[in-house]
C-alpha cells in the first residue's frame, strides 16, 4: 500500500498541542519537506518562494522555536534559486543537520522521515551524505523495532561505502549489521561479524572506528555472559574513545560489572553517567540498568524513584521494551513476583512485536524463573576490588580529561 | 456531464523517454479526465484555476454517486468539509473504486491532520496543502499519475527497447495512445496522429519488432480496462461504455487477444508486472500467433 508522504510529521502534529511552539515548528518542517520535493522536481521559483513565505509564517508567532536554525538555513537555500547540484547538496546537508537535531531530541520517527527525505534529495549523488543518512535510517529502524528495514539500510550504507571507497561508511554499516544480529538474538553471528569488523578497522587504523569495533565486540561478549573478556574489550574501547561514544562504553562496562556481581562498582559508574553523561541514549540505558543494580543492592526506594523517572520519559520502542524487561527482572530479584509478572509480559509483547529475538528469550527465561520460583543466579554483591577500582578510576580520568578538553576549547574560543 | 481537459497540460515524459524530444501535445490531444472537486470556495478556486475541467460538488454526499455513475477519474476533496461524511465516503471510494485517484487538498490545520492520518491508513497517499504545494504543476502531475496508471507505465517500460527504435513522432503517438486510449481505436488513427501513412507505420513498427500494430492499438484500451476491472464496485458493462466499445463481445475479444484472459480471470489477476509482460510480449508477436 502506498504511504502518505511524511506521515510521521502528521502523527506528531496530531499528538502535540495545537497552539504550542512544537506544533508550529513541526508544521513548518512538514510544509518545508513538501516544498523541498517540489523544488527538487523543478517547480517554478516564484511558487516555491510563495510556499516558503507561508511555511515560515507557521511558526512566526513564537519567540523560541528549537529547530529554527536548521529550518531557516534550508529555507534560505530554497529561496536562493532553482535546484542546481550545488544547492541540492546544501539542502541535503541541511536536512542531515535537522535529522541529527531531531535525533538528539529523541524524536526518532521524525528523524527517520527527514533522513528519508535527505536520501531522496541526494538521489544518486553526494555519497558522503547518503551513507550517513542510510546509517541513521538503519539505526532508527532498529530502535523502532523494524529489524528487516534496519538491516536493509545498513547494507545500503556498506554498498555506498564500497562503491565510493569510503572506509568509514563500510565500517559503520557493518557495525549496524552487528547490532541487528544482536537484536535478533543471533549472538554467535554477531560475535563473528564483530571480530571481522575489528580486524578490518585495525588494518585501517582509525582510532574512533577501532574503538567502536572493540566496543561492539565487548558488548556482544557481555550479552553472551563472557563478562571478563567483554570488559577487556570495553576497556580497550574506552581508552580509544571520544565524545558520545564514551558514555555508551561506560554504560556497557557498568552492565558487565553488574552482571559479574560488582553491583557497587556498577552503581558508581551508572550514577556518574546519569549525572554527567551527554549522550541521551546512553543516559537512558544507564537509568534502565540502575533498576537492576538497585535491586541487586536491595535498595527498593531508589529503584522506585528511578522507575518513576523512566515512566515519565519518552522512550523509543526498544527502550520501553528493555525498561519493562529490566524492571521485571529487578522485581524478581527483590522477590516481588506479583509485580514482576505484568512487566515481563509487557516486555515479551513488545519484544515479539519488534522482533527483538534476544529479549524474547530473556523474557521467557524470566517467566520460567517466576514459574519455578527460582531467583536469578546472580553472584552476591561485593565492594569494588582492585581491578574494578582501577576501572572506575579510568572512567573518572576519561571524563575529567574530556571536561578539561571542553573547558580548554571554551577558553580558546573566548580568547579568540 | 464531463468537460474535456485542456490539452495544454502535458505532463513529464515517462522514464524511458527522458531526454528525447517528444512533442506529444502538438500531435495528439490528451484523453479528457473526469475530475470532481469537493471543497470550500478558496480551495475549489485553486483547483479550477489549474484544472478548468474539474467539476465542483458542494457536499461530499454526492461524491460516491458521481464516482459510480459518471466514471470519475480523480476526486480532489478537502477532508475537513463535513468531516465524517467526507472521510467515510473517501474510504468507501478507495475500497470500491481503487482506480480512482483520491487527492486530499486542505489547509495545514489541526482539524485536517486527524482526517489525513485516518485516510492514510486506508491507502490514500496524495496530499496537497493550500499555499504550500498547490501549484499548477503539482495538479498537472496528479492528472499524469492517473493517466499513467501503473500497468500502462509498465507496458511502456517493457516495450522501451522496441519504442526506442521508432521515429519520435510514432513513439510520441504511442505514448499518447496509452495516455488516452479512447482517442485511438484503429491503426489508421494511430498512423494519422503519428503523421505518417498506415503503410509507413506498419513498416516502422515491424522494424522495431512490434509485429502486431492492431494488438498494440487494442492494448491501450485493454490496459485501461484491466485497471478499471480492479475496482470491485465497477461492472463490466460500465467499463465497456466508458471505453467506447460497441458491444461487450467485442471487448471480450480484445481482452482475450491482448492478455489471453477472460474478464473474470483478469479481474482476479493481481500481478501487474506479469500482466505488463504478457501484454508487451503479445504486442510483439505476429497477428494470429498469440
Amino acid at each position: 500500500m502506498p504511504e502518505m508522504r511524511h506521515l510521521a510529521f502528521l502523527h506528531s502534529l496530531d499528538e502535540l498541542q495545537a497552539d504550542s511552539a512544537e506544533w508550529a515548528e513541526n508544521a513548518r518542517a512538514y510544509a518545508l519537506l513538501l516544498l523541498i520535493e517540489r523544488w527538487s522536481a523543478g517547480e517554478k521559483q516564484d511558487a516555491i518562494v510563495a510556499g516558503l513565505r507561508h511555511a515560515s509564517a507557521l511558526d512566526a508567532g513564537f519567540d523560541y522555536v528549537v529547530a529554527s536554525k536548521p529550518l531557516d538555513s534550508i529555507t534560505k537555500i530554497l529561496a536562493d534559486g532553482r535546484a542546481t547540484r550545488r544547492r541540492r547538496r546544501r539542502v541535503a546537508a541541511g536536512l542531515m543537520r535537522y535529522t541529527l537535531h531531531l535525533t538528539y531530541r529523541g524524536l526518532t520517527s521524525l528523524a527517520d522521515d527527514v533522513a528519508d527525505a535527505t536520501m531522496r534529495c541526494c538521489n544518486t549523488h553526494f555519497p558522503e551524505i547518503r551513507w550517513r543518512a542510510c546509517r541513521l535510517r538503519g539505526h532508527f529502524n532498529r530502535t523502532m523495532g523494524n529489524l528487516e528495514a534496519a538491516a536493509m539500510h545498513f547494507r545500503r550504507c556498506v554498498a555506498v561505502g564500497r562503491r565510493h571507497d569510503v572506509f568509514e561508511a563500510v565500517a559503520r554499516g557493518r557495525t549496524g549489521i552487528v547490532h541487528v544480529l544482536w537484536s535478533r538474538g543471533n549472538l554467535p553471528a554477531a560475535e563473528r561479524h564483530a571480530r571481522r569488523l575489528l580486524a578490518l578497522t585495525q588494518s585501517n587504523g582509525r582510532r574512533d572506528l577501532v574503538s567502536a569495533a572493540c566496543h561492539d565486540l565487548g558488548a556482544v561478549m557481555c550479552a553472551m555472559k563472557r563478562y571478563d573478556e567483554g570488559v577487556g574489550y570495553l576497556r580497550g574501547a574506552l581508552e580509544l574513545s571520544s565524545g558520545r561514544q564514551r558514555d555508551r562504553i561506560v554504560n556497557d562496562i557498568a552492565f558487565a560489572l553488574s552482571n559479574r556481581g560488582s553491583s557497587e562498582a556498577a552503581r558508581r559508574l551508572l550514577e556518574t553517567l546519569v549525572a554527567i553523561g551527554s549522550e541521551p541514549v546512553a543516559v537512558t540505558c544507564a537509568r534502565i540498568n540502575l533498576l537492576q543494580v538497585y535491586a541487586d543492592l536491595g535498595d527498593r526506594p531508589k529503584l522506585e524513584a528511578q522507575r518513576k523517572e523512566l515512566e515519565a520519559m519518552s522512550l523509543s520502542a526498544r527502550e520501553r521494551m528493555y525498561f519493562h524487561l529490566t524492571l521485571g527482572e529487578a522485581l524478581i530479584t527483590l522477590g516481588d513476583d506479583e509485580c514482576a509478572i505484568p512487566e515481563v509480559q509487557r516486555a515479551s509483547e513488545l519484544a515479539s512485536q519488534g522482533g527483538f529475538g534476544q529479549a524474547v528469550i530473556d523474557a521467557d527465561s524470566a517467566m520460567t524463573r517466576i514459574a519455578h520460583a527460582t531467583r536469578p543466579a546472580r553472584p552476591p554483591s561485593t565492594p569494588p576490588n582492585e581491578v574494578e577500582s582501577n576501572l572506575i578510576d579510568a572512567v573518572s580520568r576519561v571524563y575529567a580529561n574530556s571536561r578539561h578538553e571542553a573547558n580548554s576549547s571554551i577558553e580558546a574560543d573566548a580568547n579568540r | 456531464m464531463r468537460i474535456a481537459e485542456t490539452a495544454s497540460t502535458p505532463g513529464p515524459a515517462p522514464a524511458w523517454t527522458a531526454g528525447k524530444s517528444i512533442r506529444a501535445h502538438r500531435i495528439a490531444p490528451i484523453d479528457p479526465l473526469s475530475i470532481v472537486c469537493c471543497a470550500d470556495d478558496v480551495l475549489a478556486s485553486r483547483v479550477l484555476a489549474s484544472l478548468p475541467c474539474a467539476r465542483r460538488l458542494d457536499h461530499p454526499s454526492g461524491l460516491l454517486d458521481a464516482v459510480a455513475r459518471d466514471q470519475v477519474d480523480i476526486v480532489i476533496v478537502d477532508p475537513t468539509v463535513s468531516d465524517v461524511d467526507s472521510t467515510n465516503t473517501l474510504i468507501q471510494i478507495r475500497r470500491d473504486f481503487p482506480s480512482v485517484l483520491v487527492v486530499l487538498f486542505t489547509r495545514l490545520q489541526v482539524a485536517a491532520v486527524r482526517q489525513l492520518i485516518r485516510l492514510a491508513a486506508h491507502g490514500i497517499d496524495e496530499v496537497v496543502l493550500l499555499h504550500v504545494d498547490d501549484t499548477h504543476t503539482r495538479f498537472v502531475e496528479l492528472t499524469d499519475r492517473r493517466r499513467f496508471d501503473p500497468v500502462s507505465t509498465r507496458v511502456l517500460d517493457a516495450l522501451a527497447e522496441n519504442l526506442d527504435r521508432l521515429p519520435s513522432s510514432i513513439r510520441a503517438a504511442i505514448v499518447s495512445m496509452f495516455r488516452g486510449p479512447r482517442l485511438v481505436r484503429t491503426t489508421g488513427e494511430l498512423a494519422e496522429i503519428s503523421g505518417v501513412t498506415k503503410r509507413t507505420l506498419y513498416r516502422h513498427l515491424s522494424k522495431a519488432d512490434i509485429h502486431s500494430p492492431r494488438r498494440l492499438v487494442a492494448a491501450g484500451r485493454v490496459i485501461r480496462a484491466a485497471v478499471m476491472l480492479r475496482d470491485p464496485g465497477r461492472s463490466v458493462r460500465e467499463i465497456v461504455r466508458r471505453l467506447d466499445y460497441s458491444r461487450e463481445e467485442r471487448f471480450a475479444e480484445h481482452l482475450m487477444d491482448v492478455t489471453g484472459m477472460r474478464t473474470k480471470e483478469l479481474r482476479a489477476f493481481d500481478d501487474l508486472e506479469q500482466l505488463a509482460r504478457i501484454v508487451a510480449g503479445r504486442v510483439r508477436l505476429i497477428d494470429g500467433a498469440a
